[in-house]
């Protein structure tokens, strides 16, 4: 045993990492050496020295990244949700045969247009033999993000970049118009400003009558259970009871009335749920037992009566 | 009464957006601390924060329960600390301007809390060695860092970090040996004043 291993060993000793022989043979060591005796010494007052950092409180960056958090994890679900809803679309078509039908032919042309313009966008920005100002002039009001290196290789003295390129949009169109719909769910899912999301929302409502995109209602739908905005969340709810009441409806307006912590909601979704229970559209144990829940242990008196009242139309039938 | 952690997780998987917020504030703190810890920068440790539980949300449906929650997410934190690359270029010698938490819990700068005439001796004196330390932990690599940061702060054993920066627990000590040693060089000079 040498020095050196006497050495490491104090530093584990410090940390409470030698097992009781090892601490047992240093100690002895010690007790005869006085070069390792100094080394202890040292390196406690390091120790000592190194806690002084630790008073600083992280309670309010705690708050911060917590909210940064939450917006953060708003947009990775409205990015899943419309992913699936894609995917669920698509497969749909496929179980039912339907890439004959009409509709779907639209789609598909529509994606082959929008890539051919991708494609033509990208040889007009980048075709070799123009790359200077004809390139940059077509990305003259585009913000660049996110660039990445692909290939820095200088030997065949051509790069591949990687970037998102963003440009202010202005479009004018009517209601009906599938682009104008697309546009109002991903204010209403991904706007960091809770006025641009309720003005989606009025928007959405205003003319819902012309509104078939799937996607506003899935963006209405998880607006209303995470929206940190309550005013959001109520006008999302409003805004939906003027759809048809369906599967998907009843487990959002459930979700309101076991999670969302504002009474006004909660009585807003048992309202909604009372007139789907009037009209014979409701029914499942999951349901009978949230409503029992709710009827007794609700810190709103009003919703717990409310719950009893459609927990007994419910049951009745 | 609280939620076992298990059921929590799957009922997260399940889609769950309140079990995994639960989740996330149990082991919230522990991960922001040691983010901040290795960064020594605030921006740094906030976007780090958030990379970690993004990473957690989306892999979660792929935890199977075979190693302890908690260390399948300090693995994850482990990992993005060290690919973590700083968005500010210069905390290093700007870090005099960064703010913190004064003892009265305003914030200020460390320039202003070592130039504050009412502030106490050791205050001061506690603000500069906190800087110096700071500047120490900087001058590290990444993965020294990482060990140190862990042992000494998070006060993890070495086992548990070998697990979490999965390697050998050999390999953690000659990490936290040469971190202890450079920091000890660093540092000459100010400690056992």
């Amino acid at each position: 045993m040498n020095h050196k291993q006497f050495r490491d060993w104090i530093q584990l000793s410090l940390y409470d990492e030698l097992d009781e022989e090892e601490q047992h043979l240093l100690e002895r060591h010690l007790e005869a050496c006085e070069p390792c005796r100094a080394e202890l010494r040292e390196f406690k007052s390091l120790h000592e020295t190194l806690e002084v950092p630790m008073s600083e409180s992280i309670d309010p960056l705690l708050k911060q990244a917590r909210e940064e958090l939450h917006g953060a994890l708003r947009l990775e679900r409205s990015r899943r949700s419309t992913a699936a809803g894609w995917i669920a679309r698509i497969s749909e078509r496929s179980v039912l045969g339907g890439f004959r039908s009409p509709v779907f032919l639209k789609v598909a042309a529509a994606a082959v247009l929008m890539l051919s313009a991708g494609i033509f966008i990208g040889y007009v920005t980048f075709r070799p033999g123009k790359p200077g100002p004809s390139g940059v002039e077509a990305l003259a009001d585009v913000d660049i993000t996110n660039v990445r290196i692909l290939d820095s290789d200088a030997n065949d003295g051509q790069v591949e970049l990687s970037f998102d390129a963003t440009r202010r949009v202005r479009l004018r169109a009517g209601m009906s118009d599938e682009r104008v719909q697309k546009v109002l769910a991903r204010a209403l899912v991904n706007s960091q400003n809770p006025g641009v999301r309720l003005n989606a929302i009025n928007a959405i409502r205003t003319y819902q009558h012309r509104l078939s995109d799937r996607e506003v209602k899935s963006a209405l739908i998880m607006a209303l259970q995470s929206d940190d905005n309550p005013g959001v969340r109520k006008e999302a709810l409003m805004t939906l009871q003027k759809y048809p009441f369906d599967e998907e409806m009843k487990r959002a307006f459930l979700h309101v009335l076991v999670h969302d912590n504002n009474p006004g909601l909660r009585i807003e979704a048992i309202r909604s749920l009372q007139t789907a229970a009037d009209q014979r559209h409701l029914a499942g144990p999951e349901l009978v037992g949230i409503l029992k829940d709710k009827m007794n242990s609700d810190d709103n008196n009003y919703v717990r009566i409310r719950a009893k009242s459609v927990l007994e139309e419910v049951t009745q039938r | 009464m609280t939620p076992d952690e298990n059921e929590l997780i799957a009922q997260a998987q399940a889609g769950d957006v309140s079990a995994f917020e639960q989740l996330v504030y149990r082991y919230d703190r522990q991960v922001l601390s040691m983010a901040l810890k290795y960064t020594s920068n605030a921006e740094d440790a906030k976007d780090i924060y958030q990379e970690v539980f993004i990473r957690v949300y989306r892999a979660l449906s792929k935890f199977e329960f075979r190693s302890k929650f908690s260390t399948w997410i300090y693995r994850i934190a482990a990992n993005t600390c060290l690919t973590h690359r700083s968005q500010s270029k210069e905390h290093l010698h700007s870090s005099l301007d960064e703010q913190h938490e004064g003892e009265d819990g305003a914030l200020r700068s460390w320039s202003d809390s070592l130039a504050d005439p009412t502030l106490s001796d050791r205050h001061a004196r506690d603000s500069e060695i906190s800087l110096h330390v700071r500047r120490a932990m900087q001058a590290l690599s990444p993965q020294q860092k990482m060990v140190f940061t862990l042992r000494h702060y998070q006060g993890y054993k070495l086992r548990e970090i070998a697990s979490m920066m999965q390697c050998a627990e050999g390999t953690v000590k000659k990490y936290l040996f040469t971190a202890t040693e450079r920091m000890r060089e660093q540092l000459k000079g100010v400690y056992g004043q």
